[in-house]
């Protein structure tokens, strides 16, 4: 797992986005920057129990994340955590992954 | 030209298919219905609007074709759960430019839940890159977690949600078409098997396989046993927040000021609503943005008005209880709102309709829908 999450950074206006956008819908313009992003906040949480067209269904905690730089991001968990923990972000095949404690 | 619709056809909407069956003959038999419903000939037909995640990689001419139709208008959408009102819009437009005389509107499928489970999962580039990676199992994780922010901030309890939940069953008992239609408790609902915490079985549309349309067309084709079924507006909006707002407002609070106004009703004369309903949350969205809930109290209006039945919302069940066909949901709740106002609803029509309001939802970008639309109809005197 690679620590933090990729933003894509407008580099007119600064906003930061995940996932990436073509062109930014704050200001227009599609001069992108590379950036990353390494802690957040949980706000929701959910286990999702069963899912339709799967049989064997493991389950899999998934939360919503208000990252440092302001984006909320949907990430997998993997231990239940209650809201308002502060976490680490990490990028796994794409995803964000959330884990408790603070980002390098 | 003024352009009404002036039939409805639907098909399916079983759980599973019979051998031969499929999304292409759902779509076949509900286009069929829907052309003898207005009255018209198969050669009548000029314009065709169809939406289906299953037709692939069939598109909108290898349908006209298979069909049997030769058109001069000709539209395939892709909005999901907005698609019924996106393809009403045009189609209207269509008829009143001149350029078709007589359209008809279709969504199908006959996904299965193994084809669910692939649809969801490839939904788009950033579901499929950055959310199916999770293993988030489809929409119910996203809006589970969308209904907790609704919880919290309008201060609604599981309970209010099952009121609403209870009455599209209720209301489902009525419609032969529906694919629930035996009575559920509250009890039921309350201990029903969790899917992702706070959402039960019950709060998740079933999926189903089937097919629902309409034939837009001059109001003064309609036939003698119907009465021409008037847009006296609708209004969409894609996109609006950019997903980067917490999912409790859709697009409809933007536009809903100018549907009434255009419309020149009340919302308070409505008679009835059909509001998409892949979760119960997102009906009280919905109605609240559409300015259909006093002092926005949700969780009273889901018990009082909604549970009561006394403000008839998804008088065919809703998906809820009817049955999600894939895109065939899209076209559900206009297919009820056309028979309510053409009082041939059957055991659950409501008394003297006269004006409906019926909305579309759907297209996850990331965390929930970016396509809406509503519109405003009328039986005409």
């Amino acid at each position: 797992m690679k620590p933090g999450i990729p933003l894509a950074r407008c580099a007119d206006c600064g906003a930061g986005y995940f996932p990436a956008r073509l062109i930014c819908p704050r200001c227009g313009n599609a001069n992108w920057r590379e950036d990353r992003v390494h802690d957040g906040v949980v706000e929701q949480t959910t286990i999702v129990r069963h899912a339709a067209g799967h049989a064997d269904w493991e389950p899999r905690h998934i939360a919503s994340v208000r990252t440092s730089d302001g984006q909320l991001i949907v990430a997998g968990l993997e231990e239940p955590l209650p809201a308002a923990t502060r976490v680490a972000l990490f990028e796994r095949d794409g995803s964000p992954i959330a884990r408790k404690g603070a980002g390098g | 030209v003024r352009a009404a619709v002036i039939g409805t056809g639907e098909a399916g909407y079983v759980r599973r298919p019979e051998p031969g069956q499929n999304g292409h003959t759902f779509i076949r038999d509900a286009v069929m219905a829907a052309i003898r419903d207005a009255g018209l000939n198969h050669s009548d037909v000029d314009g065709l609007a169809i939406a289906s995640f299953g037709v692939e990689p069939d598109k909108a001419i290898d349908m006209a074709w298979r069909l049997g139709l030769s058109l001069r208008w000709l539209l395939q959408d892709t909005n999901g759960g907005a698609c019924g009102i996106n393809m009403l819009g045009h189609a209207l437009r269509g008829v009143e430019a001149g350029a078709a005389s007589a359209i008809v509107v279709v969504g199908g499928d006959a996904l299965g839940a193994e084809g669910f489970a692939r649809l969801t999962a490839n939904y788009n580039r950033a579901i499929r890159d950055h959310v199916a990676p999770l293993g988030h199992g489809g929409p119910n994780s996203l809006f589970s977690m969308l209904t907790q922010r609704q919880m919290k901030a309008f201060g609604i309890e599981r309970q209010d949600y099952g009121h609403m939940v209870v009455a599209q069953r209720a209301w489902a008992a009525g419609n032969p078409g529906a694919l629930y239609r035996q009575p559920l408790t509250m009890d039921e609902y309350m201990n029903a098997t969790m899917v992702a915490d706070p959402l039960c079985r019950y709060d998740c549309v079933p999926t189903a396989a089937g097919a629902s349309a309409i034939v837009v067309a001059a109001a003064d084709r309609c036939p003698a046993h119907h009465v021409p079924i008037r847009v006296r507006s609708l209004k969409q909006s894609f996109n609006y927040d950019h997903q980067a707002g917490d999912g409790l407002k859709t697009g409809l609070s933007k536009v809903a000021g100018e549907l009434w106004s255009e419309a020149g009703v009340d919302p308070k004369d409505i008679d009835v609503a059909a509001i998409y309903d892949d979760y119960p949350a997102m009906v009280l969205a919905q109605l609240n943005d559409l300015q259909l809930i006093p002092g926005s109290d949700l969780a009273r209006f889901a018990r009082e008005k909604i549970g009561t039945r006394q403000f008839p919302v998804n008088t065919s069940g809703g998906l809820l209880s009817a049955g999600q066909a894939g895109s065939a949901g899209g076209m559900n709740g206009t297919v009820e709102a056309v028979r309510q106002l053409q009082h041939v609803a059957g055991d659950r029509q409501v008394p003297r309709a006269r004006l409906a309001v019926v909305s579309g939802y759907g297209m996850v970008l990331y965390r929930y829908g970016a396509c809406v639309g509503a519109a405003v109809m009328e039986r005409e005197q």
